[in-house]
């Protein structure tokens, strides 16, 4: 009788335990979700593709807008002009919603490599044609 | 012996209790994500800079005059879709989310055109929200009455001392 009980209780504790352990796995992962929405990377890319964006805005016919790959904002992975936005790909982040230009001129990005091996010399152009 | 009845109601119990839990740790990183979302706003500087496309297309580089006889002999131009005229083109969505209204006023304060362009009701939204928190929807907005001061050639020929009032909305890109 007496080991009846003792197994009882040490199911409930496993029980317990597990049950334990999952919400902590749940929110867990909830948790780094969240971090991962609200850190810097969403913030940095934001802050590039609105940047390109207003430089594009007010460029004139001719003018190229440099951006290296090695940039204060991140490691830009690449820059996309599609459908009047600008989709700009930092740290491994890349974008989805893109943020829109209103340029009346042709605009197109390329991408050029530097002279060196390293790349930080490598670089977005982009360039606006009248 | 176990009861084999009893393990599965309680393995039915604990898939309802992880079902409840996700459902309410989702809840909670909706919110977050509404609420804590840092949002960089940069309307107010496209309205800016399109005011000054609009006004150097309509004045080229502020030293030209307003020939308001050759625009509105010119087949392109529509004094409601002043943005199409300017070449903003709306093909490519560009120019959806932009209202401008420009006033051309006479030296006495009298108005002789308004031309304008795009959705005027985000005027209204701008006004809706303009006292609220939630910042993130209102238009960004550029107005300046007296902006300009041009030369105006109206519609008789005559040159008149007259003035630009503009007004530009940026819509949010959402």
């Amino acid at each position: 009788m007496k080991r009846l009980k003792k197994d009882k209780r040490a199911e409930l504790v496993q029980q317990l335990i597990i049950h334990l352990v999952l919400i902590g796995l749940i929110f867990g992962m909830f948790f780094l979700a969240t971090v991962g929405r609200t850190n810097s990377r969403i913030v940095k890319q934001q802050v590039l593709e609105k940047q390109i964006a207003l430089l594009i805005d007010a460029a004139e016919p001719g003018i190229s807008i440099d951006v290296p790959t090695v940039n204060r904002n991140g490691v830009i992975g690449n820059v996309v002009l599609s459908g009047g936005k600008v989709f700009v790909t930092v740290n491994g982040l890349s974008s989805t919603n893109g943020y829109p230009y209103f340029s009346k001129y042709d605009v197109d990005v390329i991408f050029r490599e530097g002279e060196g091996d390293s790349a930080i010399d490598d670089k977005f152009v982009i360039g606006v044609v009248g | 012996m176990r009861n084999k009845r009893a393990a599965a109601g309680e393995t039915i119990l604990t898939i309802y209790r992880i079902v409840l839990i996700s459902f309410i740790a989702l809840v909670i990183l909706g919110l977050s994500a509404v609420f804590y979302d840092y949002y960089i706003d940069v309307r107010d500087t496209e309205a800016i800079i399109l005011t000054e496309e609009v006004v150097n297309c309509l004045v080229p580089k502020g030293v030209g005059k307003l020939d308001l006889k050759m625009l509105e002999a010119d087949d392109s131009f529509d004094k409601n879709r002043i943005l199409e005229y300017c070449g903003f083109d709306k093909e490519d969505g560009i120019g959806d989310r932009l209202y401008v209204k420009v006033i051309v006023i006479n030296d006495a304060g009298k108005e002789i055109k308004t031309l304008q362009d795009g959705d005027s009701g985000l005027g209204w939204v701008k006004d809706l929200l303009e006292e609220g928190e939630v910042t993130k929807y209102r238009p960004g907005s550029f107005e300046r009455d007296d902006f300009f001061e041009v030369i105006v050639i109206d519609e008789k020929g005559n040159e008149i001392n007259g003035k630009l009032s503009v007004e530009v909305l940026v819509d949010h890109e959402f």
